[in-house]
């Protein structure tokens, strides 16, 4: 019986794969980023609807809400050394694939995908900002771009940290997809190791483990950012819990 | 000084300015009054170019162009030489009452933090407010959100100050302490342009009246020609209706 669970294992495990974290942590992290930018970009075109532009984001969205990560791992990981074949072929040069970092086919592809779904909060985030401030702003002379960075991203930053933890959250468990383009994060890692012995319940509680332990280490980090991030607005939930008293 | 000649703005299609001539004088308080609706905001937010004029002339100062060939600079000189008061205050509801005033000291004008944040005490000072310097805008009453607005619109030392019916939003018992202040800068020789439905203060503080009817002046006059003897049914109608009464004028005592 003793051969058939070994749960010391469970834990045993877990040192030999935290050589594999860093690279979790950086496709996470680095992904994220990207996802939050290009995510900014499209919640900006949404909003202000130039022509071409808006089609190609509309249709970008659609594809990638309705087509699993997955997939798209796999199309970026063999789509974009099929697109610098063709470019080769157009122009003469020599790029060649073998030479792009397996990791950034998975940073592209897992950046690409959240982007998608982030730029729909960020942009509700940025209409909620009260256009007042925004006309102030112009005002006192600042231009567009001082807004957006001085008043609107600050503002909208506070309404969407709820749905940036849960991006992020979201952004973890992902990069165990990550196999798919020859990245070896933890989840990868652990399969390797794993094939040793055969042990693969354990690693996979093992992988769990450290999972659940990543997403709730964000979890309490946001809820902390949460709470810092109500200031000016603290007067005005402490009326709100007095008239609350009072009814 | 501003020299504003046949200034047309419509939304689609519908005409709110359709032709309004305006000159305000250096260091001159003029007063914009008419019904809700008249096109007295848009006015004012085309001087300050939060809405962009259709057609018309603009002087001012430096600048002189026609609004439909206005270039970036003639734009720009409008927006960094002319600042506007809210209705609803418009406070960053991110910052304190004193990070307020800096902002368009440090970020527009460059200033270092440092000597922004002295001229920011200075007009907090100047309304009153210098023990709320660390607050936030939540924290602050009505009355004393509109004085960092103003405190906030001083500091940048625009060459026109723009007022959009600055008390409209505050309970009755905050009006005064605003009114106040506006006086006190009205005195100090401002150039101002303010729209308001408090006629009595209107008739005490400003050195000129425009009646704006349906997107032009209907007449315009010292507030005792337009307030008190005008021969005009519309603006005589208007007057009686918003309880213009001569005897509060000097409650004010200029
Ligand atoms: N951004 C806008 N888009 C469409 N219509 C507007 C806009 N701003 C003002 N209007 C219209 O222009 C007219 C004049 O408005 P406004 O200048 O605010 O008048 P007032 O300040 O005298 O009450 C109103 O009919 C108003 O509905
Ligand atoms: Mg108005």
């Amino acid at each position: 019986m003793a051969n058939v669970f070994d749960w010391k294992l469970i834990f045993t495990n877990i040192p030999e794969l935290m050589k594999y974290l860093p690279i979790t942590l950086e496709v996470t992290f680095i992904s994220y980023i990207m996802s939050l930018i290009v995510g900014l970009l499209v919640a900006l075109i949404k909003i202000h609807k130039p022509k071409v532009l808006y089609q190609l984001t509309t249709f970008y969205v659609s594809f990638t809400r309705g087509t699993p990560v997955l997939v798209q791992l796999y199309l970026t990981y063999f789509g974009i050394p099929l697109v610098l074949q063709y470019i080769n072929y157009k122009r003469g040069t020599n790029y060649n694939a073998s030479f792009i970092p397996s990791i950034i086919f998975a940073l592209v592809a897992l950046s690409l995908n959240s982007a998608a779904y982030n730029s729909e909060f960020i942009r509700a985030a940025i209409e909620s900002v009260d256009r007042g401030q925004i006309e102030a702003a112009g005002s006192i002379g600042m231009t567009p771009w001082q807004t957006l960075r001085r008043i609107i991203i600050p503002e909208a930053l506070v309404v969407a940290l709820p749905s940036l933890g849960n991006a992020l959250i979201n952004m973890a468990k992902s990069t165990s997809l990550v196999y798919t383009c020859a990245v070896v994060d933890i989840t990868a890692g652990g399969k390797l190791i794993a094939g040793r012995n055969y042990r693969y319940f354990e690693m996979y509680l093992s992988l769990s483990i450290i999972y659940w332990v990543i997403t709730l280490v964000i979890s309490i980090v946001f809820g902390i950012l949460e709470k810092k991030s109500k200031v000016g607005e603290k007067e005005i939930v402490k009326i709100n819990d007095r008239n609350k008293r009072f009814a | 000084m501003i020299e504003i000649r046949d200034l047309h703005k419509s939304f689609k299609k519908l005409k709110v300015l359709n032709g309004v001539d305006l000159t305000v004088e250096d260091g001159q308080v003029v007063g914009i009054i008419g019904a809700s609706g008249s096109g007295k905001s848009t006015l004012l937010r085309c001087i300050d170019y939060l809405e962009k004029p259709n057609s018309g002339h603009i002087r001012f100062d430096d600048v002189d162009f026609d609004v439909s060939k206005a270039t970036k600079n003639d734009v720009n000189y409008m927006k960094s030489h002319t600042t506007m008061v809210f209705q609803q205050f418009n406070l960053f509801k991110q910052k304190t009452a004193l990070e307020n005033i800096m902002e368009g000291l440090v970020i527009v004008q460059k200033k270092s933090r440092h000597e922004a944040k002295e001229i920011a005490e200075k007009y907090l000072d100047l309304v009153g407010l210098s023990d709320r310097a660390d607050h936030y805008p939540s924290q602050l009453s009505g009355g004393q959100q509109q004085r960092v607005a103003i405190a906030r619109a001083l500091a940048l030392d625009p060459k026109v100050i723009l007022f959009d019916e600055p008390t409209s939003a505050l309970d009755p018992e905050m009006i005064q302490e605003v009114l106040k202040v506006i006086q006190k800068v009205a005195k100090s020789g401002k150039t101002m342009v303010i729209v308001s439905h408090e006629m009595n203060f209107i008739y005490e503080i400003c050195d000129k009246v425009v009646f704006l009817e349906d997107g032009k002046v209907l007449q315009e006059g010292t507030p005792a020609e337009v307030l008190v003897h005008t021969d005009n049914e519309r603006i005589k109608q208007f007057v009686s209706k918003v309880n213009f009464i001569e005897t509060y004028v000097n409650q004010y005592n200029i």
